[in-house]
């Protein structure tokens, strides 16, 4: 019957698909006609086109195309997108074309939110379109069915590539790829992007080594403006911290409540700030806002993001949590506040207005404290330059690895030289020695290298085929409830006494409180009543929102591409002030700058000397990102105490550095070019960076990757209670009784890489080595207010 | 006891020593709490690879530290052992033998942890305090909830792990209030949860190997 009916059409499915875009109204584009093409000669690619610009469509109708013409059964497209929010979507928009056609398939979506029936019937089954995350598609290869359900699929299509690329979920999605193309030898690759800095190696990172990436760019113009909300009196703006409630009442002036907007704020506390205080301000449109971020509650969000699109909610503070391509053509407005950090995400923020092919797109820029307004500047002359910046890439991270391995042995199981040579494929592990392998083998085989001291411990095990298997089906459970890479501290659920459930939040926040203690939560002020096993019950708070407990948000640094366009702007900034309102406003505080010390061009640095109570300090501008002066603090410091004996305290932020002595301390005499020399660089970073705690901070993650810290267990919380150790404790436990396990060398080298990958901070030495000194003896420190820098370790010699 | 720091309370005298643990001279005991034994070998059997070694240095720690101290009696204020699962035959005889060669009577408070392995527990030879025990000034049990309504007696208590965080460091401790005093667990492989800081009076830092550390200020609370 079925195919009868696909006989009947006979004409060509191309001429029928032409056909449907004719009836939308639309034309196919050049480049979605050019990606079909490709896809027809089954080459494999990457298209990298702004957001908005109907990726989607280029990706999938080869694939209806063919489905028109020849019925087929089993999985032809698997759709990966990393935000399950996405999903829907998708689904949705492949479901159109599909029913209007006549197109008798099915299109399912699997991601963590599928519900257990449907899932089931998945796994008999897979759909003829499967739209799911990297997360769901590891698990799906982790059964024993990967191999039957796989083998027919003819194209995978990985969205919103360039929020993976290069990063542990983008390299678990890569392992993932070389086991289906071993599935399925001719399955071709197509991955989606955005703005993306190095399109050919992003691309050879989601094919694989075995082909050549077609690249199809289509010369897209979406322009992105920059607005800004300047302070009116930038004299009496903070110089330094990040919530920046002095622009309340400019922003609330500057808003339209008819107008579909989205505020992005850079931490979760941040939002729940600003959703008070615009609340506050204006409480009249307390049903038509609501508050978007990582913790609060699913359905909650769903409800914000489903009210965005009926025009129900006009107004939504949010976090990175609406970064990504959920589709919001409503959205009219969008504001950043706090300096997003870096010209990519700025680009992507500002995207989410008029999601529509070929519209411009706006983004107005809140400062939260004066010199953001530099930073908004640099961002806007890197975007008219068409700058974007690269991300690091990671090589062979073993957790990732030793992760993959187990998820092989409990689907189809392996033969190790075999798994070798198909994980060779995967871009990001071309040079995995097999040395290399066999150490992550021995790792998930018997725990470690010295073998009598995991004489209880066993995990995956070879059959009487020498095939590797794991061992029983309670760890296979166990591995599968906690496959990914994405994994966020242990989650409790945070509850009304009645019984309403508001969302996730840290457990380590909430260690913090004492019983009665207040905390402002999905735009409500609470107070702490008891936790009971993994719920946190809670009340409203009557008293008044002042004294309550904020939590921790990761703070971006700045990105190397911003930091130097930073500098460009301070040397030019004399002249492109009278065309530039926001560096007219920072100008006010430059010249002050330059009259009590100097504003550093782009060829100098400017180094403070100062005398406080405190003591004796240095303040230094390299300008570089948080990053690079955490490492060259310590490192600084180091050399200084290798001419003179000194205890100081270390402070970074963004823009400089800063060290305290207590006693008098001759920086003056002692900053010469050669304490940025980059000779014995290596040995000097290890001397003078506290590797083991930046090495723990590493560790978490490759912990919970490798499987040591286990998020989810099924059924028995009792015994899960007996697993719990924090990734720090047992890095002190391998510390201690196994000092040369790979795990803590990979946390090592990813700490070093922070500074080494990109040889950012190498460059930086080069940079102030040759860079002309100012040094100033400033009255009190006053630039750069390290009030809001991250004081590190004091640094002792 | 090098590197101890003694203290009196009651008329009595109480050295808390550089390794998480305390002697009471006038009743030659010595105190340790949250031993859990079997730890490591728990989280192996579940797949978590953590090295086993843990188990035999806590054991010997313990035995050197009751001979170094001629302790007659070594006192666990509960959870002696950590989960059934872990309780392996290799661990169990391990366990039993290090019973039978301690040259001290061994005490121990049953802890939660204790409780649904109490078979294995009174199968060793020690004697099994079910609630708790008092001698003399003192009271010792293992969870303050179990403590007598009413009492006029010191108390130690171990079961909260108590730490302070400082410089990326976790760091057990000895908490003393004005009734009572919590104790570090004594298992290298330990979390802890931080030290509850209302009415706290002071509290020392066991730093392994070297001494016992008076803290002098409070980190800050983050």
């Amino acid at each position: 019957m079925k195919r009868a009916a696909r006989k009947r059409s006979g004409e060509n499915s191309w001429v029928r698909i032409e056909n449907w875009f004719a009836a939308q109204g639309w034309q196919p584009l050049p480049f979605q006609r050019r990606a079909w093409q490709e896809q027809i000669q089954s080459r494999s690619g990457l298209i990298y086109v702004p957001t908005g610009s109907g990726k989607t469509y280029a990706a999938v109708f080869t694939t209806l195309a063919r489905l028109l013409e020849i019925a087929a059964e089993g999985l032809q497209l698997l759709y990966i997108t990393p935000l399950r929010a996405l999903s829907r979507d998708v689904e949705k928009a492949i479901a159109k074309p599909c029913s209007d056609l006549g197109l008798d398939i099915r299109i399912e979506t699997r991601t963590g939110d599928t519900k257990a029936s449907l899932r089931r019937k998945q796994k008999q089954n897979l759909p003829h379109i499967l739209i799911t995350t990297p997360e769901s598609f590891a698990l799906l290869l982790s059964y024993p069915e990967a191999r039957e359900q796989f083998r027919q699929t003819k194209m995978v299509v990985v969205d919103e590539w360039h929020e993976l690329v290069g990063g542990k979920r983008g390299i678990l999605l890569e392992l993932g790829l070389a086991r289906l193309r071993h599935y399925s030898p001719l399955v071709q690759t197509w991955a989606l992007s955005a703005t993306l800095a190095d399109p050919e190696s992003a691309a050879q990172l989601a094919l694989g080594t075995l082909q050549k990436p077609v690249i199809i760019n289509a010369e897209i113009d979406r322009a992105v403006y920059l607005r800004f909300l300047i302070p009116d009196q930038v004299d009496s703006f903070p110089w330094a911290g990040h919530l920046g409630l002095t622009m309340r009442d400019k922003l609330v002036a500057d808003l339209d409540i008819g107008r579909s907007t989205l505020i992005f704020t850079n931490t979760r506390y941040q939002a729940e700030k600003w959703y008070q205080e615009i609340l506050d301000a204006r409480p009249e449109w307390a049903g038509l806002m609501a508050l978007h971020h990582g913790s609060i509650d699913e359905r909650s969000r769903n409800f914000v993001e489903s009210g965005l699109k009926s025009g129900l909610i006009k107004l939504v503070v949010c976090t990175s949590s609406l970064d990504l391509g959920v589709d919001f053509p409503q959205v009219e407005r969008v504001y950043q506040i706090g300096s997003p950090k870096g010209i990519a995400r700025t680009i992507q923020r500002a995207g989410r207005a008029h999601h529509r092919i070929g519209e411009s797109c706006e983004i107005t820029c809140v400062p939260t404290h004066a010199l953001e307004l530099l930073e908004f500047a640099a961002t806007r002359s890197a975007i008219e330059k068409g700058e974007v910046e690269s991300r690091p890439r990671l090589q062979k991270p073993y957790d990732v690895l030793a992760q993959h391995l187990v998820s092989c042995a409990a689907g189809d199981g392996f033969m190790p030289a075999e798994l070798f040579a198909e994980i060779k494929t995967a871009t990001s592990y071309r040079d995995l020695t097999w040395q290399e392998f066999e150490w992550v083998l021995a790792l998930v085989e018997h725990g470690g290298q010295n073998l009598s001291s995991y004489s209880e411990y066993h995990k995956i095990a070879r059959d009487p085929a020498g095939r590797y298997r794991i061992v029983t089906p309670r760890l296979a459970h166990i591995h599968r409830m906690n496959i990914g890479t994405i994994h966020s501290d242990a989650q409790l659920k945070v509850k009304f006494l009645r019984g309403k459930s508001l969302g996730l939040i840290e457990e380590g926040f909430i260690s913090r409180l004492k019983k009665g203690d207040r905390f402002v939560f999905a735009g409500r002020t609470l107070e702490l009543f008891r936790v009971e096993d993994d719920t946190v019950l809670v009340r409203l708070s009557e008293k008044s929102s002042r004294a309550i407990t904020k939590w921790p948000g990761s703070r971006l640094p700045i990105s190397e591409s911003l930091s130097e366009e930073i500098r460009q702007i301070l040397t030019s900034e004399k002249k492109a002030r009278q065309t530039s309102p926001e560096l007219a406003a920072v100008g006010v505080i430059l010249e002050r700058q330059a009259q009590l010390s100097a504003v550093p061009e782009s060829h100098q640095l400017l180094a403070e000397t100062c005398r406080t109570r405190e003591g004796y300090h240095l303040f230094l501008y390299p300008f570089d990102s948080r990053l690079v002066h955490e490492g060259l603090a310590p490192l600084l410091a180091y050399r200084f105490t290798r001419a003179t004996r000194a205890t100081f305290s270390l402070t970074v932020n963004d823009y400089g550095m800063e060290l305290l002595s207590r006693e008098v301390f001759p920086f003056e005499e002692l900053l010469k070019p050669e304490i940025f020399s980059i000779e014995n660089l290596a040995d000097d970073i290890l001397a003078s960076l506290n590797i083991s705690s930046m090495a723990k901070r590493q560790f978490r993650d490759i912990a919970r990757i490798t499987g040591l810290v286990n998020q989810n267990y099924p059924g028995r919380r009792h015994l899960a209670r007996q697993l719990q150790a924090s990734a720090s404790l047992l890095f002190d436990v391998f510390q201690r009784y196994e000092p040369d396990n790979l795990l803590l060398r990979q946390a090592e080298r990813e700490a070093l890489d922070q500074f080494f990958e990109q040889s950012r901070l190498q460059r930086t030495l080069q940079r102030l080595g040759s860079a002309e000194l100012i040094i100033r003896h400033i009255p009190h420190p006053f630039w750069i207010s390290f009030v809001d820098g991250a004081r590190i370790v004091a640094f002792d010699q | 006891m090098i590197g101890a720091h003694s203290l009196s309370i009651h008329g009595q005298t109480l050295s808390l020593l550089p390794q998480r643990a305390l002697y009471w001279h006038e009743e030659k005991t010595l105190i340790v709490a949250d031993v859990h034994i079997g730890k490591s070998q728990t989280f192996q059997r579940a797949g978590i690879a953590v090295p086993g070694q843990v188990l035999q240095e806590d054991l010997n720690r313990l035995t050197q530290l009751v001979s170094s101290a001629s302790a007659d009696r070594l006192l666990i204020l509960g959870d002696f052992v950590h989960h059934r699962s872990g309780l392996t035959k290799r661990v169990c005889e391990e366990v039993e033998q290090w019973c039978e060669n301690l040259n001290a009577e061994i005490m121990v408070i049953v802890g939660n942890h204790d409780r649904p392995n109490r078979r294995f527990l009174s199968s060793l030879p020690l004697v099994l305090q079910e609630h708790g025990w008092d001698c003399g000034p003192f009271g010792f049990y293992h969870d303050e909830a179990d403590k007598p309504s009413k009492s006029d007696q010191f108390l130690f208590f171990g079961h909260t792990h108590p730490v302070i965080f400082k410089n990326g460091l976790r760091l057990p401790v000895f908490a003393f209030y004005r009734t009572h005093c919590i104790m570090p667990a004594f298992s290298i492989f330990t979390g802890g949860s931080p030290l509850e800081r209302r009415g706290l009076v002071q509290a020392f830092i066991p730093l392994e190997d070297e001494a016992v550390a008076v803290l002098t200020s409070l980190p800050p609370d983050n």
